[in-house]
């Protein structure tokens, strides 16, 4: 139990003094969502363009920044090390974990820049557009860490990562999108909370498999 | 002291299925033995290393490590084992201390200052002791590998090509401490093709490709 925390809490510190992985996501996140402000007009966009770029947006950014949880330790060297002091359950839900705040971080920085930018549309249901934004977080570093232990051996690992998590990705993203489309216009409260327990369900699902999965992964 | 044993039966390893780094090797390592793994470049030595420390998996073959008869998984090995290789990279944006707290953390093990603050005195990294990893030279790298691999107390010390980076002085500290281990029946493992490293060892293999179905080690060097 305490050794995913000391995995997570190695990779906080090492991220606080390079911050690459934060400045990269941030970065990329205030870059884009310029671009739509500057593309779209805010007193032309409508609700369902709203929900469409702020997820193109979440997904890029997360792609970007999430795979370098386990390339950096790849690319460093660091990966033996790790394998001798800790076990693979305690390095895949440290991963995660990190993984999950870089998300939760991207999620945040994407919402505020939208809210920003398209103060025109506001939503209704904030609490549940919230609720959809952390467990759609959950899901996307779920997939992240077994996608980004898998591609960190790989040589294009840049242009692997987004193409591996893609499909695993869709179903959350349809339903993410559409719970977010109707949580920003007060619409349905009944399939919003359904649609939440889809991406729950969903993201518990992804999470089991992969860590049962992560020690064939992780072992030569 | 604990009565550890590593077993080795008939391991082989293959990275791509057809060609082999080494076949069939069986070796048996007790308490109290200095076990020197020999033989030239690329006769897999490091690998089979890796395999003992059960970091990576035979693809013939079976390691198992018994304490008192009984097996000990992975998961309670890597608290009784230390790496020192040059292929073992440090967290390199911490400095010493920080890295043995973190390690520690990681292994689920308490934390000492003092006890880390006076092996790495001894091993002369003091002046260092503010500065991050990343700006140590290859030698204090290597310093600080056993400072690492001692500090957790293991029954069971790998080591490859351990003196590589060191001066006159560590060496002599290493050797020592290969020495007490052996006094105290602790195991260490060495893979090597020096002759003053060699020279520790009361027990050897040999492995190489033209004679990789070597059967046994030697009783002695």
């Amino acid at each position: 139990m305490k050794g995913f925390l000391a995995v997570a809490y190695k990779d906080l510190q090492i991220e606080f003094r390079n911050r690459y992985t934060l400045t990269t996501t941030i970065l990329f996140t205030l870059i884009s969502t310029t671009i739509v402000n500057f593309s779209i007009p805010s007193n032309l966009i409508q609700t369902q363009v709203y929900s469409g770029m702020l997820w193109i947006v979440i997904f890029f950014a997360s792609m970007t920044g999430m795979m370098r949880a386990f390339v950096s330790e790849e690319e460093k060297g660091t990966t033996l090390l790790l394998k001798m002091l800790s076990t693979p359950y305690a390095v895949f839900f440290g991963k995660f974990l990190f993984n999950l705040l870089i998300s939760i971080l991207v999620n945040l920085t994407s919402i505020l820049m939208f809210m920003l930018f398209f103060d025109k549309i506001s939503i209704k249901y904030f609490h549940l557009f919230a609720l959809t934004m952390l467990v759609a977080g959950i899901g996307i570093a779920g997939c992240s860490t077994i996608i980004g232990a898998i591609v960190s051996r790989a040589n294009v690992k840049g242009a692997l990562f987004p193409i591996l998590s893609l499909p695993i990705l869709i179903p959350l993203l349809m339903v993410g999108i559409e719970a977010t489309q109707f949580s920003i216009v007060g619409k349905d409260l009944k399939l919003i909370l359904q649609d939440n327990i889809v991406i729950f369900a969903y993201s518990g699902l992804l999470i089991t498999l992969s860590s049962l999965l992560f020690e064939f992964v992780w072992k030569e | 002291m604990k009565r550890i044993e590593i077993l080795g039966k008939g391991i082989s390893k293959s990275y791509n299925g057809i060609d082999y780094v080494f076949q069939n090797l069986s070796f048996e390592i007790c308490n109290g033995d200095v076990f020197g793994v020999f033989g030239p470049n690329g006769s897999g030595k490091s690998t089979l290393l890796k395999i003992i420390a059960r970091i990576l998996l035979p693809t013939e073959g079976k390691i198992t490590i018994v304490n008192e008869g009984n097996e000990i998984p992975f998961e309670k090995q890597r608290l009784l084992q230390g790496l020192v290789a040059p292929y073992l990279v440090l967290f390199e944006e911490f400095n010493p201390i920080e890295h043995i707290k973190i390690s520690a953390n990681i292994l689920g093990k308490d934390f000492n200052a003092e006890k880390a603050n006076e092996l790495i005195d001894k091993f002369g990294l003091e002046d260092a002791v503010a500065k991050h990893i990343k700006e140590f030279s290859s030698g204090m790298k290597q310093r600080m590998k056993f400072i690492l691999a001692l500090y957790f107390e293991p029954e069971i010390l790998l080591l490859d090509e351990p003196f590589t980076n060191l001066d006159e002085k560590g060496i002599q500290y290493v050797e020592e401490c290969i020495k007490e281990f052996q006094s105290q029946g602790k195991i260490v493992v060495i893979a090597t093709n020096d002759k003053r490293e060699a020279s520790l060892c009361n027990k050897y293999i040999r492995i190489g490709k033209s004679t990789a179905n070597e059967p046994d080690f030697h009783p002695s060097v």
